[in-house]
């Protein structure tokens, strides 16, 4: 008698020991289901957000071609084009000089060609070399020199010296929002609170990304990039030289 | 009927710890729930920093970096959500175990690589200032134990006031 009652319960223990057994299998399908279900919809909004992470393309107040600030004198006898990068240090030394290779820098009698009316610039600045900062500084210090050019071209002029006397190093983070901002309100620049305003909204990040696709496409695809009277150079060190003798010859008093 | 009597008291022995783990793994969920919904919180309102922090391990190529920034910050949300109601408690608590796994990696290979960065743990991130140093034992130490709280859920995943326990328990 008590050995049939031991086997019953025996039989009542399994089927209890199988019941769980069932349940826990369905309670992982269930959860597993359920995960999977949450991850899918995250899925769904992080490709919604990628997607919608293009910035809206702002034409500039600054004057400018299509894809380009236009500055100078559209009457300036010599035509220059350059295409720059606040990120590229060979920029850098283009404008700023290099005392140890004996090269003249670039950045003084470009400004006072421009503010003289001397020349018909076309200044390109792009926003290529993205992968080379953490915080895609190309592109935020160009708009924010869009900003600046927004605000007269004294004020561009000004603030790019000012970008490449603070230029960062490559593959690091670049210079943050609030010191691209504080750097265009010093002294020798001179912005304010519209500038910042413009800076903080990214205001010309769409524009900026536009005209780098755009001159990409035209098989530009290095910095600096000069373009004189038409003719594009071969060799940026050489521009001091055939600058000055440009302008010479279209009869204005360099020095 | 003694035979009864030794089971009930089988049973009795057995539900000791049986009744202190849901309490436990309640306390678990809710910390590891809470600590995820605030992390992936910050980071969503602010996606482009998100992004721009995870870069700075340089670690994954820029567009998986992109891709990384933006998605993170809503699984985070989404395992914080599950764990908080009790809702597919083993499932999430899998997944919080192997993110966790994946940030202590990730700060461990910084650190190795002598980077100078903040985690981004809970927004900010990047490149530190110069003159800041870097903690990284504490970020560590942190997910380690946010990982045994995960991972007991995962070893336990019945606890008290869950989504789970209405939904499943057979009466």
């Amino acid at each position: 008698m008590a050995k049939r009652y031991d086997k019953k319960q025996e039989a009542a223990r399994k089927m209890r020991l199988q019941q769980q057994r069932e349940q826990k299998r369905k309670q992982f399908m269930v959860g597993g289901g359920i995960l999977a279900v949450v991850v899918l919809i995250g899925a769904i909004v992080a490709v919604g957000l990628y997607l919608n992470q293009s910035y809206d393309i702002n034409t500039p107040k600054a004057k400018h071609s299509q894809y380009g600030l236009s500055l100078g004198s559209s009457k300036g006898k010599v035509k220059l084009e350059l295409y720059e990068d606040y990120m590229c240090p060979v920029c850098g030394q283009f404008m700023k000089g290099d005392p140890q290779n004996q090269v003249q820098g670039s950045e003084d009698i470009i400004t006072k060609a421009a503010e003289e009316g001397w020349i018909d610039l076309t200044y390109h600045p792009l926003g290529l070399l993205d992968e080379h900062s953490t915080t895609d500084y190309s592109s935020r210090s160009a708009s924010a020199a869009v900003c600046a050019a927004d605000e007269g071209q004294d004020k561009f002029l000004a603030y790019t010296k000012t970008l490449y006397a603070n230029q960062p190093e490559e593959n690091g983070p670049g210079l943050t929002d609030g010191k691209l901002v504080s750097l265009g309100k010093t002294d020798d620049v001179g912005l304010g609170s519209k500038f910042k305003k413009c800076v903080d909204n990214d205001t010309y990040r769409g524009w900026v990304n536009q005209m780098t696709d755009h001159t990409t496409g035209k098989g530009i695809t290095s910095t600096p990039t000069i373009v004189l009277n038409g003719k594009q150079l071969d060799n940026w060190s050489s521009f001091y030289d055939d600058f000055t003798k440009a302008l010479k010859k279209a009869g204005y008093k360099v020095k | 009927m003694s035979t009864t009597k030794s089971e009930d008291t089988r049973d009795a022995k057995a539900s000791t710890p049986e009744k202190i783990l849901p309490w436990v793994g309640l306390g678990a969920r809710l910390l590891t729930g809470v600590v995820w919904v605030i992390a992936g919180g910050i980071k969503l309102s602010d996606l482009k920093q998100s992004v721009y922090a995870v870069n700075a391990y340089q670690i994954l190529p820029t567009g998986l970096a992109r891709v990384v920034g933006i998605g993170l910050p809503l699984l985070e949300v989404g395992v914080g959500v599950l764990l908080i109601l009790g809702l597919a408690t083993q499932a999430a608590g899998a997944l919080s175990t192997v993110m966790q796994l994946a940030f202590i990696i990730g700060i461990s290979a910084a650190w190795a690589r002598g980077l100078s960065i903040d985690c981004g743990c809970f927004g900010g991130g990047g490149q530190l200032a110069a003159g800041q140093h870097p903690v990284y034992i504490w970020d560590i130490l942190r997910d380690v134990g946010l990982l045994l709280c995960s991972a007991l859920l995962v070893w336990r995943p019945r606890t008290k006031f869950s989504a789970d326990q209405m939904i499943f328990t057979t009466k």
